[in-house]
């Protein structure tokens, strides 16, 4: 047996290595050791300074073993207390963290230890308590096939020094932890309960190889430490890829490792552009099929983003049979949905748009409006500032902007075309002088069209509510507007007509 | 009220023109535009249209077709169009957006890189059903851009659960080779189960080397291992006496990693089948 290195001496492991060690053996078991002497001598360069009368003491070393263990002297558990999933082909283990608490104790007669990790099905022992202490007891027939032999128990625990990179290694004191690993492999989808315990008590009873396993005597195990998880099946994360790499049906049915849009029975299930034909019935309709390619496709594609403003701008036609191709319009419509379902998103949106509206605005304006008289280089009024602000600089800068060879409302462009729009009327809508405006327009958008012979536009310029006679004025101004409404060729009485 | 109108140099993008501005988006809502290029929040219906197409304990490998996610973001950006004005500014704006989004999620996959000068590489990736993920979802997959020996490893744009037992993982770029690594859980013991109910360790030597060859271990009804006749084993394939530590090393089982490699198959046979389309045509 070696006795494990003093931590403070030996060099902390680099990461990913390890190293293992048969046993860490204390120097004193449990006990009262007496005539341990004590004695100190300070020295300096010439003489002893100070001295310490020797005096023998008697040192007590207490038992390490009391069950239950505390919580602190168990680092770590496999497989994990409460695991549902365990693979049924790894044996149980559980690290302590004192490195020599398996050794800290008289060994059993032909044992290198005192301790064992036993791993119980459901239902095979039962759980007690004997004088205050926790207890596991079952046949002694059951420990003759279960327990490991003498030989065994001190094959199943060493020492494990930690790389500083494990995270075990953090939560010891030392690095330097104890490993019992259980000799028995837990079965499939079964519950099972890990039992550390304490052999000491079995020296002579009836439970080592030879003995009958049928022996229905009880016996009560103390128990250290105790946790209990659940198996799952198929082996483990290895056995498990085997499986789903070579799939053989029908005795290994799985889906095996392809490309999308390829099965197992080599019949691609979606084009080299990841596209299928997917039942999409409609009322009278029945066998209506569409051609949908979703994001996920076997072949790498280049981006041909043009920009669609709808889901039924980017609808599309096959090619090949007509068949409607819906793949990018759903595209479309979820992103607007999954926008429209997030409410903060949408709000972004939302600002957004009123943000990137007025820039444009601006863009459209700013590089023709006047610097504010008084204001420096570089700045420039906003321009919806000449509907508010009641300073003298009004009248000249929206003039200015009316002279100016752009039409930010793109009505100047319309005349001509729509019946009936004119430029009088456009003046006495507007109240601007668009008919100065149109004459001097030094790069129009749209040439005006061809004159159109309309009515005398009505006007409610200078009106008061107030007025006496409104009535009458309105009644004037309804007749010179269903006469304007008629020129353009609309028969009011028979849209009105009820 | 005034307001100082700054000119601020935008990207350049194809089909947006030069010097048109498009305003800043929110963070967060660039960062949500960025997780649609990534696919979050896609349904599952949407990736996988018909069941057969990813099948129990199956791996899917797929590139991500930048056209979907594209008209994704589209579709997005109309959720706040109000009309024929905003469809009229739809292009240059989708276009100018999708290139933030694309800038943004390059930045989060690069952070050490210059941003100014990142593009958006392909992605790719791969769908996993099975119980492995159930299991063990913490299951890493790397992906290296060269085959054989390893290249450097992708960035990985997405790794999540949509399901207990379905993982996406999404590539910055296309892996030639991809790793799926058991998740490190600390030291295990135990044994591989060979044909006809028989079980066996890998030896090691006393330095952890592997021997390369197997070592029979009994297991009798009750799945007890005859650890002593182990011991005994090992003891004479290795000529040394096998102390506890040594048997543990053999009975230590590492994280296991599957290795998948592309060959490319499907890709030549693509480029050949339209090759000889176009002789046909040109011929006809």
């Amino acid at each position: 047996m070696i006795p494990a290195p003093e931590p403070a001496l030996a060099p902390p492991l680099p990461p990913g290595q390890l190293a293992t060690i048969d046993a860490a053996v204390p120097p004193l078991l449990p006990g009262e050791h007496p005539g341990l002497v004590i004695a100190q001598q300070v020295t300096g360069t010439e003489a002893i300074l100070a001295s310490v009368t020797a005096s023998a003491v008697t040192l007590t070393v207490v038992d390490p073993g009391v069950a239950p263990l505390p919580a602190d002297e168990i680092l770590a558990v496999y497989p994990p207390a409460g695991a549902e999933d365990a693979a049924e082909v790894m044996l149980p283990h559980v690290a302590l963290r004192a490195r020599s608490l398996p050794w800290a104790n008289e060994p059993l007669a032909g044992a290198t230890t005192w301790l064992a990790l036993l791993l119980l099905r459901k239902g095979e022992a039962t759980f007690g308590v004997t004088d205050g202490r926790p207890t596991v007891t079952c046949t002694q027939g059951q420990l003759t096939t279960l327990l490991p032999t003498k030989q065994e128990l001190g094959l199943l625990c060493h020492v494990r020094e930690l790389p500083s990179d494990d995270p075990l290694a953090a939560r010891d004191d030392d690095r330097f932890v104890a490993i019992v690993v259980g000799n028995r492999l837990p079965v499939a989808n079964l519950e099972h309960d890990a039992c550390l315990v304490d052999l000491r008590g079995l020296g002579a009873a009836p439970i080592w190889p030879g003995n009958p396993a049928n022996n229905p005597t009880k016996q009560a195990l103390p128990l250290l430490h105790r946790w209990s998880f659940k198996t799952g099946s198929g082996g483990d994360f290895e056995a498990h890829f085997a499986r789903l790499r070579c799939p053989e049906p029908p005795d290994n049915p799985t889906g095996g490792v392809l490309a999308f849009g390829q099965s197992v029975d080599g019949e691609d299930l979606a084009d080299d552009d990841g596209a299928l034909l997917l039942a999409a019935p409609l009322p009278g309709e029945p066998e209506r099929r569409v051609r949908y390619a979703g994001p996920l496709v076997p072949l790498a594609r280049t981006l041909e983003h043009e920009p669609s403003e709808s889901a039924d701008a980017a609808l599309g036609l096959a090619d090949d049979d007509g068949t409607e191709v819906v793949g990018l319009a759903a595209a479309v419509e979820l992103g607007r949905l999954l926008a429209t379902a997030n409410p903060r998103v949408l709000a972004g949106l939302v600002g957004f748009r009123d943000h990137q509206l007025r820039e444009d605005i601006d863009t459209l304006l700013a590089t023709e409006a006047l610097p504010r008289p008084g204001m420096l280089p570089g700045f420039v009024s906003d321009w919806r500032d000449i509907f508010t602000d009641p300073d003298p600089w009004f009248d000249d800068v929206r003039d200015d902007l009316w002279d100016r060879s752009s039409d930010p409302t793109g009505i100047l462009g319309l005349v001509g075309k729509v019946p009936g729009l004119d430029t009088t009327r456009l003046d006495n809508l507007g109240g601007f002088q668009l008919a100065r405006r149109l004459t001097t327009m030094s790069n129009p958008l749209a040439a005006p069209g061809p004159a159109v012979t309309a009515a005398p536009a009505p006007s409610l310029v200078g009106i008061s509510l107030a007025d006496a006679d409104l009535a009458t004025f309105l009644d004037n101004q309804f007749g010179a507007l269903r006469a304007s409404v008629a020129a353009i060729g609309i028969d009011l009485d028979e849209e009105l007509a009820p | 009220m005034t307001r100082r109108i700054v000119e601020i140099p935008a990207p350049a993008v194809a089909g947006v023109p030069p010097g048109y501005h498009v305003a800043a988006l929110p963070d967060d809502v660039l960062d949500w535009l960025a997780d649609l290029l990534i696919l979050r929040g896609v349904p599952l219906s949407y990736l996988v249209p018909h069941p057969d197409l990813l099948p129990p304990e199956s791996i899917r490998f797929f590139h991500v077709d930048p056209n979907f996610t594209a008209h994704l973001i589209d579709g997005a950006l109309t959720a706040a169009d109000l009309g024929a004005f905003d469809r009229a500014f739809h292009r240059p704006i989708a276009l100018a957006l999708r290139k933030q989004a694309e800038q943004r999620l390059a930045g989060r996959l690069f952070r050490n890189e210059n941003h100014k000068f990142l593009a958006l590489p392909q992605l790719s990736g791969l769908l996993f059903r099975s119980e492995i993920v159930r299991r063990w979802p913490g299951l890493s997959v790397t992906g290296y851009d060269k085959s054989g020996d390893r290249g450097s490893a992708l960035q990985l744009a997405r790794k999540d659960r949509l399901a207990a037992g379905l993982m996406i993982v999404l590539f910055a770029g296309v892996p030639r080779r991809v790793e799926i690594a058991e998740p490190f859980e600390g030291a295990r013991f135990g044994v591989e189960p060979k044909q006809n109910n028989t079980w066996s360790i890998q030896a090691r030597y006393a330095d952890g080397g592997f021997t390369g060859n197997p070592v029979p271990v009994t297991v009798d009804a009750t799945r007890r291992l005859d650890i002593a006749k182990l011991a005994t084993t090992l003891a004479t394939t290795l000529a040394t006496t096998a102390g506890s530590g040594h048997l543990s090393l053999c009975l230590q089982q590492t994280p296991y990693v599957q290795v998948f490699e592309g060959s490319g198959a499907r890709e030549k046979q693509r480029i050949r089948r339209i090759r000889n389309d176009l002789k046909r045509r040109i011929g006809g």
